[in-house]
């Protein structure tokens, strides 16, 4: 994958552009708003990352210039500062997600997945599946081997994120932003216990455990090797 | 304030040229009801004089002996009051018959108004006459204006003097008043000097008499009192976050010394740098919710409040939590309310206002603890309420919760930044609505009271 990333920060610009490349993607890095417009349009690019405060030209009016020049990568804003109101001007410039410093590269990784796959030409199925796991969307209704599971409301949710972004890192705070539409950090383990309780229900009963978590960096479902 | 300064009190020019002007207004006044008086008095004369010619005119008939007629003037002349009447016959060919003046000059007919010297007379007065023709005889009839020059005199003089009296009651009086009112501003303006210069306790004296400048002083004193609230707010912040940050920061390094340490020693450090992560995670936290709070309490724009309806955030607030109490071995109860009370505010804030609530009484409550959230009614003002019956928080203590960094001694154990209710609070404020903490009998009852918003009536 290619990536393009303005950040004006060299350090903050190595550990990401590092990052990607031991994952094996193409990462360009340019630390001036003026020259990462310049390279944004020239395109090519399946990411765009952007920071919001940039010397020469700043990340909002970049994006903004970027979509009036019909540029559809997906793009993801870097900030300092995690204001909803912050947050909702990043998106109306044409944004698609928003990540608030300090960050684990992690967490950026598993976005920018999460990203790429919902861009243009992907597919949304009315059933997904994982392994011998079901879920119809349309109907409602998750099965595994055949058999039924009922699950709360918000469970479902949670399934469906899941599966919908099988195979990859989701994060603690992406489950959070998408699955509960809450933008801050609970103290309580809500992930957590809905996670274990999603468990035990499409996990538990069988002899391959489908949901994994990845200690420090998120949840996966994902098929037995 | 310097002599020199002295002209620039707005207070004191004022006053004078008020003084200047009703001055002034005296003098126009003065001047118009003088010159009145005086055509009258010079009408009056003339009218005298016109009367005293008639008569003799009369008297003097087509056919009456002309030495009669001198003769009978004669009499006029020394009956006279001396040099205050005065009477002239001649014939036509300018010798005189009888009377007590010479004129140098010819006199015209009609009235004239001429000093004595022009008439032989030693005297200095102004003298009024009238001549006119009686047959072959040429009559001059006048009197003094003596007396109404006097009287002029007299006038003019008494009022120069109420002028000058006038000039001085209302120059002092308005220089007194200007400067008494200058006087109250240079005491505003020196107390604004101490407070620029630091000292935020300085306020304006105040005298008492409910005039505008004092009750320009009250309102200074009133944002004197809220800026030095603020102040020290801040101040106080600062030195709590200095505190409580330097705790995790210090706690950061030693984590951040050990893994050297160990990492020197060839030995694994994944455990060290875990923690160390851990203690960055707080920190920013921490400064997160302190940002959050700066926005919310500098009153940040309300463009995306929106109509929601309470009981719709207590739904949200049930399906994310009961679980997690389940898991902590308590419970959460959502009263069903059937009334949409609707409030005008912002969907996220007000879920993290009733999440850090929810949160904070499964944080300090024991296990078995029953955790309430429902919607009251105070008229027509809805409130969310979360109440528990946990330990509770002391009377005394309930105000100081609210502030930041606040923590019960016995929660210091309990992770948390101290942050949570202040962030409460700030929403809360951030929506009108007010924050009241209770006693449970037992537990803690806290509701936050909305405004009764009538865009939002159901």
């Amino acid at each position: 994958m290619k990536i393009l990333l303005i950040e004006d920060d060299s350090e903050t610009a190595n550990y990401i552009a590092r990052g990607f490349r031991e994952q094996g993607h193409v990462c360009d890095v340019l630390g001036d708003g003026k020259q990462g417009l310049a390279q944004a349009l020239a395109g090519g690019y399946e990411v765009i990352i952007v920071d919001r405060m940039l010397p020469r030209l700043e990340g909002l009016p970049l994006v903004r210039a970027l979509r009036s020049a019909q540029v559809t990568t997906p793009i993801i804003f870097l900030t300092a500062i995690g204001d909803v109101d912050d947050r909702v001007a990043g998106l109306e410039a044409g944004g698609d997600d928003y990540l608030v410093k300090p960050f684990a590269f992690s967490e950026l990784a598993a976005r920018v997945q999460a990203l790429t796959r919902r861009a243009p030409g992907f597919a949304e199925d009315a059933v997904l599946r994982v392994a011998d796991l079901e879920l119809d969307r349309l109907r409602h209704r998750v099965t595994r081997a055949g058999r039924p599971i009922d699950l709360q409301p918000r469970e479902f949710r949670l399934l469906e994120y899941l599966m919908r972004n099988a195979d990859r890192i989701v994060t603690r705070t992406m489950l959070l932003e998408h699955v509960w539409g809450l933008r801050f950090d609970p103290k309580t383990s809500v992930v957590e216990t809905h996670i274990s309780r999603l468990r035990a229900k499409i996990d538990k009963p069988f002899s391959t455990p489908l949901l994994h978590t990845e200690r420090n960096l998120g949840y996966t479902l994902h098929a037995p090797d | 304030m310097r002599p020199t300064e002295i002209w620039r009190s707005t207070a004191l020019r004022a006053a004078l040229l008020t003084a200047a002007l009703s001055l002034l207004a005296y003098l126009l006044i003065g001047a118009v009801a003088y010159h009145l008086m005086q055509r009258e008095l010079l009408r009056e004369q003339d009218q005298t004089l016109r009367e005293t010619f008639t008569v003799l005119a009369n008297a003097y008939e087509k056919d009456s002996d002309q030495h009669d007629f001198v003769d009978m003037l004669r009499a006029y002349v020394q009956a006279a009051p001396l040099r205050q009447r005065l009477f002239l016959a001649r014939t036509q060919k300018g010798r005189m018959l009888a009377g007590n003046f010479t004129p140098k000059r010819p006199l015209p007919e009609g009235f004239l108004s001429v000093p004595g010297t022009a008439l032989g007379l030693r005297r200095e007065a102004r003298y009024r006459l009238l001549t006119g023709r009686i047959h072959d005889l040429e009559l001059t009839v006048g009197a003094s204006q003596r007396a109404i020059d006097a009287m002029e005199s007299f006038t003019a003089q008494g009022f120069a003097l109420a002028t000058l009296f006038l000039a001085l009651i209302a120059l002092g009086g308005g220089g007194l008043l200007g400067m008494r009112a200058q006087r109250r501003l240079n005491a505003i303006g020196r107390t604004m000097e101490k407070v620029a210069a630091g000292d935020l306790a300085s306020r304006v004296p105040r005298d008492g008499r409910k005039n505008d400048i004092d009750q320009l002083a009250a309102q200074l004193n009133q944002a004197l009192n809220h800026l030095q609230a603020t102040v020290e707010g801040i101040r106080q912040v600062s030195v709590d976050i200095a505190h409580d940050l330097k705790t995790p920061l210090s706690r950061l390094k030693i984590r951040l010394l050990e893994a050297q340490a160990r990492a020197i020693h060839g030995e694994a450090v994944s455990e060290e740098l875990e923690a160390a992560l851990a203690q960055v995670d707080h920190l920013n936290a921490t400064f997160e919710a302190l940002l959050r709070i700066a926005r919310l309490e500098g009153g940040a724009c309300e463009a995306r409040f929106e109509c929601i309806y309470l009981n719709e955030i207590t739904a949200t607030l049930h399906e994310i939590y009961a679980e997690v109490a389940e898991d902590a071995k308590m419970t959460l109860e959502t009263a069903r309310s059937t009334k949409r009370s609707s409030v005008h505010g912002d969907r996220e804030l007000l879920i993290q206002l009733g999440a850090n609530l929810i949160e904070n009484a499964l944080r300090h409550c024991p296990p078995g603890t029953r955790i309430t959230l429902g919607i009251e009614m105070h008229g027509k003002s809805p409130a969310l309420v979360v109440r528990d019956n946990g330990p509770g928080i002391p009377t005394e203590e309930r105000e100081r919760v609210l502030r930041r960094f606040y923590r019960l001694d016995k929660s210091r154990s309990h992770p948390g930044s101290g942050l949570g209710l202040s962030l409460v609070k700030a929403i809360a404020g951030f929506h009108g609505a007010r924050l009241v903490l209770e006693d449970a009998h037992p537990g803690l009852k806290v509701s936050v009271q909305f405004p009764t918003d009538a865009d939002c009536a159901p």
